[in-house]
């Protein structure tokens, strides 16, 4: 099984580091030949990891307070009337 | 995923009115809750409120929490109920089958044709704001079937089981949606790296 659709196709598992070694095997020998699908397994590596870069922002401080605030509110609101 | 024993306990005593065992429960999911809703919501304000809403939602109902999926994966259906609820039915293009997005085969011309190029090139030229803007837009033309699986394992990075616990969905549908959105996601990106159409032939 060497055509590049078919390889493409297990791909998310070769990335994910959930392939069975044989297919493993079979892949990186397919790969040190075909450049076009070293492209391609490269842009969806990076495809992911430009999404993990760009998700850390943290809670502003301000919004932070007063969230606990109301979360205290509704917690005594909710145990107070049982 | 079955819960963890530490929050088993603090569960236990949130359910009996404790509201520092409730805190100590929600710590550690906030800040990712707080991504989770920035990636889903169309702005900030959204955002903001989605985040509320989920934890204000988790008093609520913690007596309802039963303890037979992880309290991660309760607030995270809470959290898109809550999404589900503001965005109602969506009007988006239904992803292209994944064959579509492979390389054609030779001699294929009528398919739509991925972009294979290297990506480090164009990626050297564009600054954080630039790329951050582009993978939102890209994101956005995913429909939310396809959007929350993506999101859920590789920026909340959830494994596919939890993904699929989360969504109860069957482990395989689950890869399947993982697969098509990053696909999705390739594509799109590819076309706003590149200004070109490039056709490639594969085996």
């Amino acid at each position: 099984m060497s055509h590049c659709r078919d390889m493409i196709k297990k791909l998310a598992d070769y990335l994910d580091g959930d392939l069975e070694p044989e297919f493993c095997t079979e892949l990186e020998k397919h790969l040190k030949g075909c450049n076009n699908c070293k492209l391609m397994i490269n842009s969806m590596k990076m495809t992911v990891q430009l999404c993990k870069d760009g998700t850390c922002e943290d809670l502003p401080q301000e919004f932070q307070d007063k969230f606990q605030q109301k979360l205290a509110e509704r917690w005594k609101k909710k145990f107070d009337r049982q | 995923m079955a819960i963890k024993t530490d929050e088993k306990e603090l569960v236990k005593q949130a359910k009996a009115g404790d509201f520092k065992s409730f805190t100590k429960l929600i710590e550690n999911y906030q800040q990712k809750i707080f991504g989770f809703a920035l990636k889903m919501a169309k702005n900030r304000e959204d955002a903001e409120d989605i985040f509320q809403e989920t934890f204000l939602k988790a008093v609520d109902n913690i007596q309802k929490f039963r303890g037979d999926a992880s309290f991660g994966t309760w607030l995270y259906r809470i959290a898109i109920n809550i999404i589900r609820a503001k965005y109602g039915r969506e009007n988006k293009k239904e992803l292209l089958p994944l064959e579509d997005y492979l390389p054609i085969k030779h001699g294929d011309h009528s398919a739509h044709v991925p972009q294979l190029f290297d990506w480090n090139d164009p990626l050297s030229k564009l600054t954080n704001d630039e790329i951050n803007t582009k993978i939102k837009a890209a994101l956005s033309e995913l429909p939310q079937k396809y959007q929350l699986p993506f999101l859920l394992r590789y920026t909340q990075e959830l494994s596919v089981q939890e993904v699929a616990d989360t969504l109860k969905l069957s482990l395989a549908a689950t890869k399947s949606r993982i697969l098509r959105a990053r696909m999705a996601m390739r594509s799109s990106l590819s076309g706003y790296l590149s200004g070109e159409d490039t056709n490639v032939t594969l085996s």
